[in-house]
């Protein structure tokens, strides 16, 4: 019951509130004013708006709580206190009268009106007019046609008889007059009406003319839209050829066309030929001649667009091309040995290579990188005149040159232990018969030819790399390499060198060497190819074993390969085993060796494995066995194992062959003992190969550290020997390395090559200018090693002890000025270095905790926040959540009407109360006046037989 | 406001250089002396622009670029709409070391439109803008923000005025250009002493001074007009000058 008022209440407050608003401005008046009452100061209260929201709009202007509060009371009068009154009551009164409810109605108005009202319903007199809805009105309402009820007729009724149809055409007959006039007007397009009615001839002339007039309009108005069509294309068209666009398309004679035709259409073209078009469409269409146009536009159509390009040749067609190449050239060779050369055959294969000449430079052109371009050169200049001829000419007048060559470039090319590019320079400048340009182009091919190969590409770049480097050590060494050449020796190598020029000579004069060479099997043959030969025969048959025997161009070449490789291999260790070395031939195998062990990876590191670990089974035997054995390497193993750090790359972590390798020159370090200079000499080589291969990947080599001190340390006079290195000299070195007046030598270096070769007891050793120069070479080598790990966190424990020795050195000994020199810039650069990286060192300190920074929290909150919108992900749930809500909203409302309902019913209660109680009181009180009359009358004995009994 | 003004003569002692130990020592202690780990600060921002307003369906935070016409439309400044100034205040003050090392005791926004708003300093502030505009305009209809992580109440809207938040025997600073007194924030600090509470109120708006009757002292520090957000990181670089944080 509560609940049904409180839903009425605010619908009640709200319209009077429109109400308010609408009619006057000034609010607590007005309010007082429309409901009749005296003012109550509480429905003057407003609320107040306490935060103004731009853009907010508000319905009305607050809310008038003492206003509601006071319609919630007056409600309550009309609703629940009827009830109240109602309560014991079985039936009630109902007024329905007009006017009944109206309180402000005077009781006179209310019957006047009430007489109106009834003499306007007699007045209206509507009953007259309205439908009588009766029963019986549902048969009077039905649809009909033509009077018949269409419920009585079938849709599908077929039998509908031809006097309907009559009735039907009669029915369309007479049109209207609208009608006709707008048939008529369609009637000349269509002929729809004609056909119905018959016309005059006149009228069907004048369709004829009118239609014959129609389509010639037509015609000439698609003519001109023709004309202009052409006109615009003519337009666009020479915009066009102005632009480079087209003009980038054409040759260049076809533009200078396409210029004049533009000429030409600009002056007269375009309106000459829309004028003709214009005067008569069968003008003379075959008077017109193909124009320039046209001409060039049909030259244009069946030009060549593009040119496909040969394609670049794969690495096995060079290489057949190569090998076919050499098989002609052995033929031609042969040929000229046997001196049967016909002159027609030879004119007629001139004929043919002069054919052959222009296409082959093209391809020499074309392939650039991958041809051999020596060759094709060569070609030419066998057609001048013979081969021999030509290197024996040569010979004859390059002899005493090439010798004064030798002569000056002799430091460098001794100094070379196995450089292979720069012994290349010297082969050209030796044969002296390639030009410039002949040389370029070969060592272009060569690149070509390599990078055709992955692994070679790789490979290429370690040998470069380490070439490069050893280029940069052999700077660095040259000081080092004292030149043990005097004078003499140098003549001496230049007697044998005639010598071996003499033979060589004999050699070349018994048989050329062959263009096509079957891969040698055995080093046996391969010496007997080779021995004889000079060593750029040798440069030149290895390579054409190699062209010849390319593994590209049969599978068995594979196998083949691989054993002139072991050959090759062999023939180098041979050569670096003879005693008096020949380093020159040793250089030219480097190279091939290198390239072949990159086409034969595996096989390459598996003959290098096999060697290493032969050198390492003789180092330990050689250490077993008791007595004075020399445990040092040879030159042989020195310069294979110098080989294969070209060949395999010394920088990786772990590699088949480099490892095994570097600990080996370790061991050799580390146990061999020094007795003789010699091994002075071969331990110092063995630090600089090992820097040359720790170099590129920096790592740690304590052995060679240990030795170079040990070499220094035998500087020293053994008298000021420190406690802490007597045990490493005493083991190792007993050879002192002590320099006493040696101020006025030359600080030269050394040439390893003939250290190797020289005897053990030899006078080199004992020499001064040794001394020094092995001084030098450790300085240098530990100058490399101080580089190398100058990164190391542990450098200045590492070298502080090189400081000492290093002061010492030129304290006890009388050094020459660039020993000394080098000396203190050495130790200058460790100390450096040392000072650096104690600087950079921190001290150790405690653990300390970091402090913990405030943890930080994330607010919640969303994006397009809309009040009232639920954020749950869970919509279930939310739901519930909202009618939970809503419940107890309810609830509460229910329960605050429910106690208004009480205070309100009480307080009727106690009006009621009071009310009766007082009517009780004032009853009361007249009763007892009355009462009290009556008793004081009765006392006074004013009363009946009282007072005659009080008389009595 | 008697007790404001014993504050301002306790100021005063204090800033005199010299005998600044002597009243100290002398005066009597109503709090336990706290010591140097207890110093804290508290930040009032005033005067910030926070408004919320209807544009079109939805509720959106005023800001000068998206509602210059809107602003128009009713009659406003849009300079003056800058609650940018507000974000970059926030941001500077909670990431500061200060806040990190949990020296900020506390942070307060007044808004031009008399809302004042707590900030706990655990609260991690959106680094976008349109983000920041979202929070606080949920903040201005709900008038609380809970954490997602935790269940505090990282922003609500509380009681004015402010200094009934404020502890009692701060030292309350008010930061203006138009001060008289330009100072040297670290030294101005030093003098105060290691362990007080300082409350400095800094403005949150684009143009005018704060006018707040609560402040023992208006100081400028610098000479030049500084944004709010490089006021801040004055008085925060200061501040871990004295407090040794790094």
């Amino acid at each position: 019951m509560g609940k049904k008022r409180k839903a009425e209440a605010p619908t009640a407050v709200v319209k009077k509130k429109v109400k308010r608003g609408r009619t006057e401005g000034s609010k607590d008046k007005h309010c007082g004013g429309s409901r009749g009452k005296a003012d109550n100061v509480f429905e003057t209260l407003w609320t107040r708006r306490k935060f103004d929201m731009l853009g907010k709009k508000e319905k009305g202007e607050g809310r008038r709580f003492g206003l509601s509060r006071s319609a919630a009371v007056d409600k309550r009068k009309k609703t629940l206190l009827q009830e109240y009154k109602q309560r014991g009551k079985l039936n009630a009164f109902l007024d329905h009268r007009f006017g009944e409810q109206d309180e402000n109605l005077a009781e006179e108005y209310k019957s006047i009106l009430r007489f109106q009202k009834e003499r306007v319903a007699q007045m209206q007199r509507k009953s007259k007019f309205t439908l009588q809805y009766d029963d019986d009105s549902e048969a009077t309402e039905v649809l009909t046609h033509r009077g018949a009820a269409l419920s009585t007729l079938d849709d599908f009724q077929e039998d509908v008889s031809l006097e309907d149809e009559d009735d039907e055409a009669g029915c369309m007959k007479p049109p209207t007059h609208m009608q006709m006039r707008i048939h008529c007007q369609l009637g000349t397009e269509f002929g729809f009406y004609s056909s119905m009615q018959p016309r005059t001839k006149k009228e069907i002339m004048e369709e004829v003319i009118s239609k014959s007039k129609f389509h010639k309009a037509q015609k000439a108005k698609e003519k001109e839209e023709d004309c202009d069509l052409k006109e615009k294309l003519d337009s666009e068209f020479s915009l066009l050829a102005q632009s480079n666009a087209l003009q980038s398309f054409l040759c260049p004679e076809k533009i200078n066309a396409l210029k004049s035709l533009l000429a030409k259409g600009s002056t007269s073209g375009g309106g000459i030929d829309v004028s003709s078009l214009k005067t008569g469409d069968k003008s003379n269409e075959e008077k017109v001649k193909p124009d320039d146009y046209d001409k060039l536009m049909k030259e244009m159509l069946f030009e060549m667009r593009g040119h496909a390009s040969d394609r670049s040749k794969s690495a096995e067609e060079v290489a057949k091309e190569e090998r076919t190449h050499l098989e002609a050239l052995e033929k031609k060779r042969k040929q000229r040995m046997l001196g049967d050369s016909d002159s027609d055959k030879e004119s007629s294969e001139e004929n043919c290579d002069e054919g052959n000449i222009p296409l082959q430079k093209k391809k020499m052109r074309n392939i650039s990188g991958d041809g051999l371009g020596e060759n094709f050169l060569m070609d030419d200049e066998y057609e001048e005149n013979g081969w021999v001829d030509q290197v024996l000419a040569q010979r004859g007048e390059g002899d005493d040159e090439k010798v004064s060559d030798d002569e000056s470039g002799d430091d460098e090319d001794r100094g070379q232990i196995l450089g292979d590019a720069n012994d290349e320079d010297s082969q050209d400048k030796d044969f002296g018969t390639d030009d410039g340009s002949d040389d370029e182009e070969s060592a272009g091919s060569e690149d070509g030819w390599e990078q055709s190969e992955d692994e070679l590409v790789e490979l290429n770049g370690m040998v470069s790399k380490s070439m490069l480097e050893k280029t940069v050590l052999e700077t660095a060494k040259k000081p080092v390499k004292l030149s043990m050449e005097s004078q003499g020796s140098k003549k001496e190598r230049k007697v044998l060198k005639r010598e071996s020029e003499a033979i060589f000579k004999e050699g070349q004069e018994l048989d050329g060497l062959p263009f096509v060479l079957e891969a040698p099997q055995t080093l046996l043959e391969f010496q007997k190819l080779v021995d004889h030969r000079s060593v750029e025969d040798l440069a030149t048959a290895i390579q054409r074993i190699r062209k010849c025997n390319a593994i590209s161009l049969a599978a068995e070449n594979q196998r083949n390969m691989q054993v002139f490789y072991n050959v090759l291999l062999q023939y180098f260790a041979c050569v670096a085993g003879e005693k008096s070395l020949s380093i020159q031939r040793l250089n030219v195998v480097v190279k091939p060796l290198i390239e072949l062990s990159g086409e034969t990876p595996y096989f390459a590191a598996l003959c290098a494995r096999e060697r290493l670990v032969h050198m390492q089974w003789q180092l330990s035997e050689k250490l077993k066995s008791i007595g004075q054995v020399h445990c040092w390497p040879s030159s042989r193993t020195l310069l294979l194992i110098r080989l294969w750090s070209l060949m395999f790359p010394p920088s990786d972590f772990r590699h088949a062959v480099m490892t095994p390798a570097i600990l080996l020159l370790s061991e050799y370090l580390l146990r061999c003992p020094v007795t003789s200079a010699r091994d002075v000499a071969i331990g110092s080589f063995i630090c600089s190969l090992l820097l040359s291969v720790m170099r590129p990947a920096h790592r740690f080599c304590p052995e060679a550290l240990n030795f170079l001190h040990a070499l220094l340390l035998s500087a020293v006079p053994k008298a000021n020997h420190s406690e802490g290195a007597q045990d490493l000299t005493l083991v190792r070195s007993q050879f002192p390395l002590s320099t006493q007046g040696s101020a006025e030598v030359e600080l030269k270096p050394l040439d390893f090559v003939a250290l190797l070769a020289a005897e053990d007891a030899s006078p080199v050793f004992e020499s001064v200018s040794f001394r020094v120069g092995i001084l030098g070479s450790v300085l240098q080598t530990l100058y490399g090693y101080a580089g190398i790990y100058k990164d190391l966190m542990s450098f200045p424990e590492v070298f502080s002890p090189f400081l000492s020795v290093l002061e010492t050195i030129p304290k006890q000994n009388a050094l020459p000025e660039a020993l000394q020199s080098l000396i203190t810039h050495v130790a200058g650069y460790i100390t450096e270095r040392v000072i650096e990286h104690e600087r950079l060192r921190q001290h150790l300190h405690m653990r300390v905790s970091k402090p913990v920074p405030l943890k930080g929290f994330n607010p919640r909150f969303e994006e397009n926040y809309v009040q009232g919108r639920n954020y749950d992900l869970d919509s279930e749930r939310a739901e519930k959540k909202k009618l939970v809500w809503q419940l107890k909203h309810e609830a509460k409302g229910a329960v605050r009407e429910l106690r208004k309902d009480n205070y309100f019913l009480a307080e009727e209660k106690a009006k009621e109360r009071s009310l009766a109680e007082e009517e009780r009181d004032e009853k009361y009180h007249k009763a007892m006046a009355f009462l009290q009359s009556q008793e004081s009358a009765f006392k006074s004995g004013q009363l009946g037989k009282g007072r005659k009994k009080g008389q009595q | 406001m008697v007790g404001v003004e014993d504050r301002n003569e306790d100021v005063a002692e204090e800033e005199a250089p010299g005998p600044s130990s002597v009243p100290d020592a002398a005066a009597p202690a109503p709090v336990p002396a706290p010591s140097a780990e207890d110093g804290g600060v508290i930040f009032v921002l005033e005067k910030a622009s926070l408004e919320a307003a209807k544009v079109g369906k939805n509720y959106q935070l005023l800001n000068c670029d998206d509602h210059a016409t809107f602003l128009k439309r009713h009659k406003r400044d849009p300079a003056l709409y800058r609650p940018d100034i507000l974000h970059q205040a926030l941001l500077a003050i909670l990431d500061s070391t200060l806040n990190k090392a949990g020296r900020l005791k506390g942070l307060y926004v007044h808004t031009e439109k008399n809302v004042l708003i707590q900030i706990n300093p655990h609260i991690r502030i959106p680094r976008t803008f349109k983000r920041f505009c979202g929070l606080m305009l949920q903040l201005l209809q709900k008038l609380s923000i809970r954490a997602s992580n935790g269940p505090d109440k990282l922003m609500r809207i509380v009681k004015q005025p402010v200094t009934r938040h404020l502890p009692l025997g701060a030292r309350r600073i008010g930061m203006s250009y138009s001060a008289p007194k330009v100072v040297q924030l670290s030294e101005y600090v030093a003098a105060a002493g290691l362990s007080s509470t300082y409350v400095f109120v800094v403005g949150a708006m684009a143009h005018g001074k704060i006018d707040v009757d609560y402040i023992d002292d208006l100081v400028a520090v610098s000479e030049y007009p500084l944004s709010a957000m490089w006021c801040i990181a004055r008085i925060c670089s200061s501040l871990e000058q004295q407090w040794h944080i790094l």
